[in-house]
């Protein structure tokens, strides 16, 4: 919107009512904050003026033709007509235009009830059609198993073609040929790309539409649910459609939250796994070797004696719980309560991103939607958003296209996100320490050496960081030890100024923060996982992928020799396939509860659909065993009581009530801001570029579009259309050549 | 994909406009000349040689009638059919090509001589309806007879070898 820096108003009269409108707003934005609506297709909130469809014209006082209103800027004393028979009549005439080709099959078009053209022309198009010229049909084809195009639809609004230039920075989008024969498509009829489906849901008619959704359920019989994204740490914000138990379709087209209409490829499409057929629907208890279905009231009382005979032979530090960073806070809070009923101290999760040092070390707040929006200067360090956080890199491009930040990265790894980079630092592996000493007025010769980067590089970064007046700096996973803490505290390294810097760690689960929040890092992962078997006798593992890693077959062992291990998932993991009692969760689309995102902000988890089979959410599953061990749970059987009593345990989430969260989506948690010792940081960077591996060559292979972003967990690996997708490798992303031609490095 | 001389060309080509995207039509011509049309793989090229999409490349490539996406007869016969053209019988002229050469337009002979194809305003309303054959003079005012005359002057000249 252009008029977000403006206070000032100005008076303009719409069919001869005077109304006062922010000054220098665009004409249709001013009216729509008067709640009239102008008519347009190519008009979209967030993206570049296009004009071409003409169906936003009004008539101006003094200006010799119709005007569009998606490029006139509202002026004093303007006088506008949108309601005269001269307007009403122009807007019978482009339907009349529009609708030439269009063919007349709403009845079985896909976008039939939520389709801007059927809606503009039911509002204002005529009855009958006086073209008789023949139209071109064309069959629907699909462009990527996710996408299909029905070119014949198409009113050559270009909104897709901008979304991919524009928000996604991809490009795959082109319109091919000429006048009567243009049609929207690819470059070989097959889409290369990173498939996120944002060109469908701002298409304004049904020409692109969703393969997951062809013939689907009528929109309007579908029940919404808007909830929170359950993969990335970016936390968008997305429209669950139901029907019945059945999820059917994942979108934000009308997207209030901090995403606005944005979703990636996971986010869009990777919702299968919710109703996949191969979730554990019942309670699995071992007899005689075997698991065999259980009822809930068994496998419960089952699993607290069990755990309970086990702390009584062994102590309570002999069982250890396992939370994760992909179940709610909520859930991951009645998790600990098992802990505490238990009296053991084992109790953690497996991190994605050292949040303890990061958080024990952070120099300001969290970075929020709006910090990066409105950052001058934004700051990437040894990560790649375009792979890990779609969003944030959604976000931070926005002002760098815009020419209003400068985007600076510097990485070990040729990301994808130098592709906008003012400026790129190639460091060698390792070198980040060396390089942020570099920043922090060390020796420019010695930082140099150890990052694998030339000493200018080093001297033109730190003045442009330093000249920043808003400045985000984004620490990525490659940053570690004491490269991890000074980045999270850059401000205090660069030279006093007056600037605010603010942080985000770029962590990867979807409830990464919430979990390190809720669960702290108390006891290490790695040094629970490495007493499995011998100090630690019991198990209790919610949503832990156990043997992900590379010592798959050594933890399996260390299974092996547990007395006693419940594991509660969604899936029959392999970790669950040893376990002695196997409780079923729910997935994020059953239950009610909140996620913590990228940028510390809570955000609502609401029910989309009833528990498949006899699921239940893990909040219920763990508060049901505390009870049976013993404790005082207060929030029996209410979701929003387990979180009262989190916020009342955690004055960081003191002030993010569900209340705020139903009136503002995203509250950010307060958190103390570390006041780091500058000297201390100092001599940490200088330990760590000393003991730098200086013949360390650098990474030259570029990151291929989807290394990452492609990547399937647990969850994407049951969703069919992902996994269908990827693993045979029918959806492929740009080439590294075509990528790298692109890529106007300044400075590397 | 293209010989050192078109290399050198577009190199040259490169140097001549401030973004190398502005390069593309003559960069195009220049990959026509070679072979005749411009294949996907070729637009690809160029494409990561201007440092721009390989869809900017088709889009450019499709809107424009000069560039061919196909291989072309020897022979390319560009009826013009805009307006004017169109008022003063073009369909009736690209019709009767299309029977007589037993194709349809966009199409080329099985002896791989000639292709017909419908193109926009070339430029020439005053003499319309006319054709042009592959970047050399028109024909104009044409009629039926002018076309028959125009087939047969081509195909003794293919058969002469010296077309």
């Amino acid at each position: 919107m252009s008029t977000d820096t403006t206070t000032q108003t100005c008076t303009i009269t719409v069919d001869g009512v005077p109304v006062v409108v922010p000054a220098g707003a665009l004409l249709i934005e001013a009216l729509k904050m008067q709640g009239i609506d102008i008519p347009n297709f190519c008009y979209y909130h967030n993206l570049p003026a296009q004009a071409s469809c003409r169906m936003c014209l009004v008539r101006i006082e003094k200006m010799p033709r119709l005007q569009p209103s998606c490029t006139t800027v509202v002026r004093d004393g303007m006088a506008v007509e949108i309601n005269t028979p001269e307007i009403l009549d122009m807007r019978r005439g482009m339907l009349e235009f529009m609708l030439a080709n269009h063919p007349l099959d709403c009845p079985v078009c896909d976008r039939g009830g939520e389709c801007e053209l059927q809606d503009n022309a039911f509002k204002f198009g005529r009855v009958d059609a006086r073209f008789t010229e023949e139209k071109h049909p064309a069959p629907d084809v699909d462009i990527s198993p996710f996408i299909y195009n029905d070119a014949q639809r198409c009113v050559f609004c270009y909104r897709c073609i901008r979304v991919c230039d524009i928000w996604m920075d991809v490009g795959a989008l082109a319109k091919l040929n000429r006048g009567a024969h243009e049609t929207i498509g690819t470059f070989d009829g097959w889409l290369d790309c990173e498939h996120c489906g944002n060109c469908v849901d701002v298409c304004p008619t049904g020409t692109l539409l969703h393969t997951s959704y062809k013939f689907g359920p009528r929109p309007w019989t579908l029940d919404e649910t808007e909830t929170t994204c359950s993969y990335c740490a970016d936390g968008c914000r997305v429209r669950l459609g139901s029907r019945g138990d059945t999820v059917h379709r994942s979108i934000a087209r009308d997207g209030t939250g901090i995403n606005e209409e944005f979703l990636c490829v996971k986010g869009r499409y990777g919702f299968g796994y919710i109703n996949s057929g191969e979730r554990v629907t019942q309670p699995l208890v071992r007899k005689n070797g075997e698991l065999h279905p259980a009822t809930w009231d068994d496998a419960l009382e089952h699993v607290a004696k069990r755990l309970g005979e086990v702390s009584k032979a062994k102590g309570a530090d002999a069982v250890a719980v396992l939370g994760s960073t992909r179940i709610t806070n909520e859930g991951n809070f009645a998790v600990a309560e098992v802990a505490k009923a238990i009296g053991t101290p084992n109790i953690s999760y497996e991190p994605d991103y050292d949040l303890s040092t990061f958080m024990k070390s952070v120099g300001g707040r969290l970075a929020t939607k709006a910090d990066v929006l409105s950052a001058d200067v934004i700051f990437v360090i040894g990560g790649d958003p375009k792979e890990d956080q779609p969003l944030t890199a959604h976000h931070l491009v926005q002002p760098v296209f815009k020419g209003k930040a400068a985007l600076y990265v510097a990485s070990s790894r040729l990301v994808r996100i130098r592709k906008r980079a003012s400026k790129f630092v190639h460091l060698r592996p390792g070198g980040e320490a060396a390089l942020l000493l570099g920043l922090a007025g060390g020796s420019l010769e010695v930082a140099a050496k150890a990052a694998g980067c030339a000493p200018s590089d080093i001297e033109s970064l730190r003045s442009s960081l330093e000249g920043g007046r808003k400045v985000v700096v984004m620490v990525g996973s490659d940053c570690r030890g004491a490269a991890l803490e000074a980045a999270s505290s850059l401000g205090t390294l660069l030279a006093q100024g007056d600037r605010e810097v603010t942080y985000r760690p770029l962590v990867f689960d979807n409830n990464s923060i919430g979990a390190f929040d809720v669960l702290g890092q108390g006891v290490p992962y790695a040094s629970i996982t490495g007493s499995l078997g011998d100090s630690i006798s019991a198990l209790y593992a919610v949503g832990a992928d156990l043997m992900d890693g590379e010592d798959a077959e050594a933890v399996r062992a260390r299974l092996g020799r547990l007395d006693f291990l419940v594991v509660q998932d969604l899936f029959m993991t392999d970790a669950a396939l040893l376990a002695e009692v196997v409780l079923p969760a729910s997935t994020y689309a059953e239950q009610d509860g909140t996620f913590t995102n990228i940028a510390g902000e809570v955000q609502r988890v609401h029910k989309a659909i009833d528990p498949v089979g006899s699921t239940r959410p893990d909040w219920l599953i763990a508060s049901q065993i505390a009870r049976l061990l013993g404790a005082e749970v207060k929030y029996r059987g209410s979701v929003s009581a387990v979180y009262r009593s989190l916020t009342e345990s955690n004055p960081a989430y003191a002030n993010a009530t569900y209340v705020r969260m139903m009136t503002e989506g995203a509250v950010q948690t307060e958190r103390p801001s570390a006041s780091p010792d500058r000297s201390a940081l100092v001599s940490a960077l200088t330990s760590a570029t000393a003991a730098t591996d200086t013949t360390a060559r650098h990474n030259e292979v570029p990151t291929e579009m989807g290394e990452r972003l492609f990547h399937l967990g647990t969850i994407g690996k049951y969703s069919k259309l992902l996994a269908d997708a990827f693993e045979d490798g029918k959806a492929k992303g740009r080439s590294v050549e075509e990528e790298a031609a692109l890529i106007p490095l300044k400075s590397v | 994909m293209l010989t050192p001389e078109r290399e050198k060309k577009i190199d040259e080509l490169l140097t001549r406009y401030p973004s190398s995207r502005s390069a593309l039509l003559p960069a195009l011509w220049v990959a026509q000349e070679q072979y005749g049309w411009i294949s996907l793989e070729l637009q690809k090229y160029l494409a990561i040689r201007l440092g721009i999409t390989p869809e900017q490349v088709r889009e450019v490539v499709t809107f424009y009638s000069m560039y061919n996406e196909r291989p072309v007869g020897k022979y390319h016969l560009q009826v013009c059919c805009t307006t004017p053209c169109m008022l003063m019988g073009s369909d009736d002229v690209i019709g009767y090509l299309e029977k007589k050469l037993d194709i349809r337009r966009g199409q080329t002979t099985a002896d791989g001589l000639f292709t017909v194809s419908q193109v926009e305003c070339l430029g020439s309303c005053g003499t319309a309806p006319m054709l042009q054959v592959n970047r050399e003079k028109y024909d104009e005012n044409l009629t039926y007879e002018k076309v028959d005359a125009l087939v047969d002057r081509l195909r003794a000249q293919a058969e002469g070898g010296n077309g």
